[in-house]
């Protein structure tokens, strides 16, 4: 059987006669080759057969797989997966639009607006100091500059709490400034927020003792020391 | 028959938009079994196959509520199963290549037993046997091709997708769908020829 220039095109069209993506035109040139020329009517069966095997393996394996644990996986899957940010969010939106609308709300508002406030002041007060120096609210190590030197003591929150309020109403003192005290005046000279050193400088002869505190790292309890 | 399917799937869609978690089940059932083709036709692995179907499924609960509907559902959907396909092979070539000692001595696909199709019942021993071992050879000629040879070969002969949906799945050019139609099916005769004439 001798390749003709009609087998070398019914060979390229082929394929696409097997997948029905010839025109009807087309089609039907390729059926009247395949009715009168043998080598291509041998290359159409190879083909042919080729997909008739690579679909019987394929589809009777998958047509035979037990996919009845398929769904419920998914669904397992969908709930035990965490909800993302946003859907955390929207929840959480969601429950302090409920919150808002029940009596007590306006109780914690006003409790959320007071801390707010707290928080500004002692930041603007920290921060507001002549001397330039670095500072936080909350002292942890303090040393004081009376000759006693620093003590010891751990804080509860509540304390951190207290303290902080002292210390933003404390007036800073320029470092260098040299005068005498003032009846019950106490000053903040040094504030140094990294290292967690408070330096305080006090009235002697004031009838409220200076408490200076340290924070340990570790918890515990409060230590109060009268310094002078 | 597609154009009714393409009509539902977007209802189903819609439904799902609106918060109907049905519709998603629906969606699942009903192309479950063609998700699974794809995968498996993609890494002949049964339990690898279902853990991909799922993982499909999933990425489709994920973004379906931003699905825009440009293209159809089952092309989008068909295209996450083919991503996926793609994935594990890149995550497979990495793995081979660190256990390039071990390659080449993968047990043989021999070991799996070819099903029992419509006519094995009337099959002898010795036919059922060589039909067996066809099977292998056929699952061993379809791992030998290229993702992306196999692929197209997939969504055409077990999807019986025309050539420009899986134009659109692949997001190629129905031209490269037909080249690589044509590599694929030719390198697949030249490793299965003493089976084809």
């Amino acid at each position: 059987m001798n390749e003709t220039k009609n087998c070398q095109q019914t060979g390229e069209r082929l394929e696409k006669f097997l997948d029905g993506e010839l025109t009807p035109q087309q089609e039907q040139l390729v059926k009247e080759e395949l009715a009168n020329c043998g080598t291509c009517r041998v290359k159409y069966e190879q083909v042919s057969r080729l997909r008739a095997l690579v679909r019987e393996v394929y589809v009777e394996e998958v047509r035979r797989a037990d996919l009845e644990d398929l769904l419920p996986g998914v669904l397992r899957s969908i709930k035990n997966r965490p909800p993302s940010l946003k859907a955390r969010f929207a929840d959480w939106l969601e429950r302090y639009r409920i919150g808002l609308a029940s009596p007590v709300a306006p109780i914690g508002v006003a409790a959320t607006v007071a801390v707010a406030i707290i928080a500004a002041t002692l930041i603007y007060a920290t921060n507001s100091s002549p001397d330039g120096s670095t500072r936080s609210i909350a002292p942890t190590v303090a040393e004081s500059s009376s000759p006693s030197g620093p003590a010891d003591a751990v804080v509860n929150p509540g304390v951190v709490s207290d303290l902080a309020k002292a210390v933003a109403k404390t007036p800073r003192r320029p470092r260098h400034e040299e005068r005498p005290f003032r009846k019950n005046e106490t000053y903040i000279t040094y504030y140094n927020a990294k290292s967690g050193t408070v330096v305080v400088d006090a009235d002697p002869d004031g009838e409220d003792p200076t408490v200076v505190w340290h924070f340990d790292d570790e918890g515990g309890t409060v230590q109060e020391e009268n310094k002078i | 028959m597609v154009k009714v399917l393409e009509a539902d799937d977007k209802v189903l869609v819609e439904r799902f938009k609106l918060g109907d978690e049905t519709a998603f089940t629906e969606l699942v059932l009903r192309y479950q079994r063609k998700v699974y083709m794809i995968i498996y036709g993609m890494i002949s692995d049964h339990q690898e196959a279902k853990e991909k179907s799922q993982e499909v499924f999933l990425r489709v609960y994920r973004h379906l509520g931003s699905f825009e509907g440009t293209s159809s559902f089952y092309t989008w959907l068909y295209r996450i199963a083919v991503n996926i396909c793609i994935d594990h092979y890149r995550r497979r070539k990495v793995r081979l290549y660190e256990y390039d000692d071990t390659y080449g001595h993968k047990p043989a696909l021999q070991e799996e037993i070819f099903p029992v199709v419509s006519s094995a019942s009337r099959e002898t021993p010795t036919g059922r046997l060589l039909r067996e071992e066809l099977a292998a050879k056929i699952r061993e000629a379809m791992d030998k091709l290229s993702p992306k040879h196999r692929q197209v070969l997939v969504l055409r002969e077990l999807e019986g997708m025309s050539y420009q949906e899986i134009a659109d799945v692949v997001d190629i050019s129905i031209g490269t769908v037909m080249s690589r139609l044509h590599h694929a099916r030719k390198k697949m005769q030249a490793r299965l020829a003493p089976y084809l004439n």
